[in-house]
């Protein structure tokens, strides 16, 4: 599959550093997050500080300390935050070891220190990275090196259990050799365990999604309560997310954020190809934009992602600027046309799209929307041929077989007529043989021998 | 010219009465070799269009990938390494039939995947996925149907035991694996030679 560039669905709107924020540089800022109220927040990891932000990216305050039971307490360098609907605030305290709960007014609540767990992980410091809290107010961590998965722990810090880990996949040749090799070179071998997850969110529905490095598949998952993955991947690429590759490569994506906007796309954060890719609910990708570099829109090292109102936020920790992308005249169509595609109103779905065709008419999705659209009134055959443009098979199957009955319903004299005629040819074809004494047995049979003696 | 295509048409027979007819294609007709090389571009023909025509339901390849000639070759080579390795492996083993004789055995071997493939295109215009099997077993029954008809062949043109037949033909098969490795070799080896020469060659032209 070789990738057809598209229409930008994002534009880079305007670049933030420090001082246009109105306080000192950034230093590898590494998460995000907007409250309830639509203050954004900035976790500004190397500063061990995080900025407040109102709407419009001015500066509310700057919280580098708080009030630890009587005492001035600070932060080691956190990389993640996370807002939960109420408004309290979780922060991943990351070199202190500790996840610490706010209310909406950064008025400490609770300390949550090191769970009582003992993991599989070579590393014994306990180094939670990013947390997500769901609407049952559970918490799961992504602590460093933890590869048991997420680590679910209660309101007061004490350890639950692991939650959702991967799965080493077998490899069939290192099975077969580990059936050869004695037990002194299985030892030696390389041990293969499961890949952490990188990072964690809570969608619009409640369920976590995370992501995780250096895999192909899956490297998005969505889990739910029993840890497994429900993400629906029906769209072209499958189950593998970030650049559409060949099997042989070795670049794998490294997926480091999500966000899920209010219509249930998913924006995932990839740091091989410095890219934001777009899929909506059933697993079709938008959109991808970005890209490596310096200039406007390009990032070095993107941490992490946020979107609101069709704007994109992507913080980046090497260039240390904020970036914000708004949705393109075309990304607006085909956001507006996938709301009402993924709704079910194909109907009325069927002019963005046609719109969205005109501007980009190699957008496999829209043909495919289209096709549903005709499908729905009827039009059954210009829903096949827009199926066949979007590689549609199953919708085009049925589309078909929907014709197929049409066509039978309306031409059902004609096509018994034709039938009747074609085998009273077929008889007075051959009554008509017989009488000139021509056989079809005969002439495939042959006689046409080689004389005896004549050579080989 | 006559008696070629009516050696053509006596594949039809062959169908349904494979020792009979083996016996006969090596014995007693006219013109074999001529009519399985006219049968082979035939399906070469059939096939080409049938890549462009089948429906899009059990079409996957991409038409911008389409390659006609990689089409006709993936049919042409196999078969003539099967005609070469099957020879060389039957002389050594008191095989009857001469490397021809197998050349249009296996072709006329090959008449029910002839025949299947304009029912296969028609059919395919006008199944669903869900209809999908009826279009697999078809094309599924005609290609084994033609397996077993062109080990029959075999077994007829060499005079062999169906035992002797079916090891040979495997044999044959390690012999294209064989084939394919030492072409590899081949090749990566002559690239090499023409990098030698090229490289002398641009010594040359350097010192005088």
């Amino acid at each position: 599959m070789q990738g057809v560039p598209s229409l930008n669905g994002f534009i880079p709107e305007d670049v933030y550093v420090g001082a246009d924020l109105g306080t000192t540089a950034l230093n590898a800022p590494k998460d995000l997050d907007f409250d309830p109220e639509g203050n954004l927040y900035i976790v500004d990891t190397g500063n061990s500080r995080i900025l407040k932000l109102n709407e419009n990216l001015e500066l509310i305050a700057v919280i580098d300390s708080f009030n630890n039971g009587g005492q001035k307490d600070t932060f080691n360098q956190p990389e993640g935050m996370f807002i939960t609907k109420e408004g309290n605030i979780y922060v991943a305290d990351t070199q202190n070891g500790r996840i610490l709960k706010f209310d909406s007014e950064f008025n400490l609540v609770r300390v949550l220190d090191k769970p009582d767990y003992r993991g599989l992980s070579t590393t014994e410091d306990y180094k939670p990275q990013k947390v997500a809290v769901d609407d049952s107010e559970r918490i799961f961590v992504v602590a460093f090196g933890a590869i048991e998965g997420l680590i679910q722990i209660g309101q007061d810090g004490e350890f639950i259990r692991f939650f959702g880990s991967n799965v080493v996949k077998p490899n069939f040749f290192e099975l077969a050799l580990r059936k050869i090799l004695t037990k002194e070179q299985r030892e030696k071998r390389m041990i293969f365990l499961p890949t952490e997850y990188s990072n964690v969110i809570v969608d619009n529905a409640g369920f976590l999604m995370t992501t995780t490095l250096n895999v192909m598949d899956d490297a998005i998952k969505r889990l739910n309560s029993k840890g497994d993955n429900i993400m629906r991947h029906d769209g072209r690429t499958g189950n593998s997310y970030g650049e559409v590759t060949t099997e042989w490569t070795e670049t794998k994506p490294q997926f480091v954020d999500l966000a899920v906007d209010k219509d249930d796309n998913v924006l995932g954060l990839d740091r091989t190809s410095c890219r934001v890719y777009v899929y909506n609910s059933f697993g079709d990708l938008l959109f991808q934009f970005g890209g490596r570099g310096l200039g406007k829109g390009l990032f070095q090292s993107p941490s992490a992602l946020e979107i609101k109102d069709n704007k994109v936020y992507v913080l980046d920790d090497r260039n240390n600027d904020l970036t914000v992308f708004k949705a393109s005249e075309f990304g607006e169509k085909v956001l507006l046309a996938n709301r009402l595609y993924i709704d079910g109103s194909y109907e009325e779905s069927l002019e963005p799209w046609q719109d969205v065709i005109k501007m980009n008419s190699n957008y496999d999705l829209a043909y495919k929307g289209i096709g549903k659209a005709l499908f729905k009134m009827g039009r059954y055959k210009e829903a096949m041929k827009n199926f066949k443009l979007a590689y549609a098979y199953r919708d085009y199957s049925k589309a078909m077989g929907e014709y197929r009955t049409q066509i039978m319903r309306e031409h059902f004299p004609l096509i018994v007529a034709v039938i009747v005629l074609v085998i009273i040819a077929v008889r007075v074809l051959f009554w008509w043989l017989h009488k000139k004494g021509i056989y079809i047995k005969e002439i495939i049979e042959g006689y046409n021998f080689r004389r005896k003696g004549e050579s080989k | 010219m006559k008696d070629t295509l009516r050696t053509m048409l006596y594949s039809l027979h062959v169908i349904f009465h494979p020792f009979e007819c083996f016996w006969e294609v090596k014995h007693r007709r006219k013109n074999t070799f001529a009519a399985a090389n006219l049968l082979l571009v035939l399906y070469c023909l059939l096939i080409t269009i049938s890549n462009q025509t089948s429906g899009f339901l059990f079409n996957y390849v991409n038409p911008e990938e389409r390659n006609v000639l990689m089409d006709v070759v993936s049919i042409v080579l196999p078969l003539i390494m099967w005609s070469v390795l099957n020879w060389a492996l039957s002389t050594l083993l008191d095989g009857k039939g001469t490397m021809k004789e197998i050349w249009i055995a296996t072709i006329y071997g090959m008449t029910p995947m002839i025949i299947s493939v304009i029912p296969g295109i028609i059919i395919s215009r006008f199944l669903t996925l869900d209809e999908s099997m009826f279009y697999s077993v078809f094309m599924n029954g005609m290609f084994y149907w033609s397996l077993i008809l062109i080990l029959l062949g075999n077994m007829v043109i060499h005079e062999y035991t169906l035992k002797k037949t079916i090891l040979i033909a495997l044999f044959t098969l390690i012999g294209f694996v064989a084939v394919v490795l030492i072409f590899i070799i081949f090749l990566s080896t002559f690239q090499q030679l023409i990098i030698f020469i090229n490289t002398i060659y641009a010594e040359f032209k350097y010192r005088l």
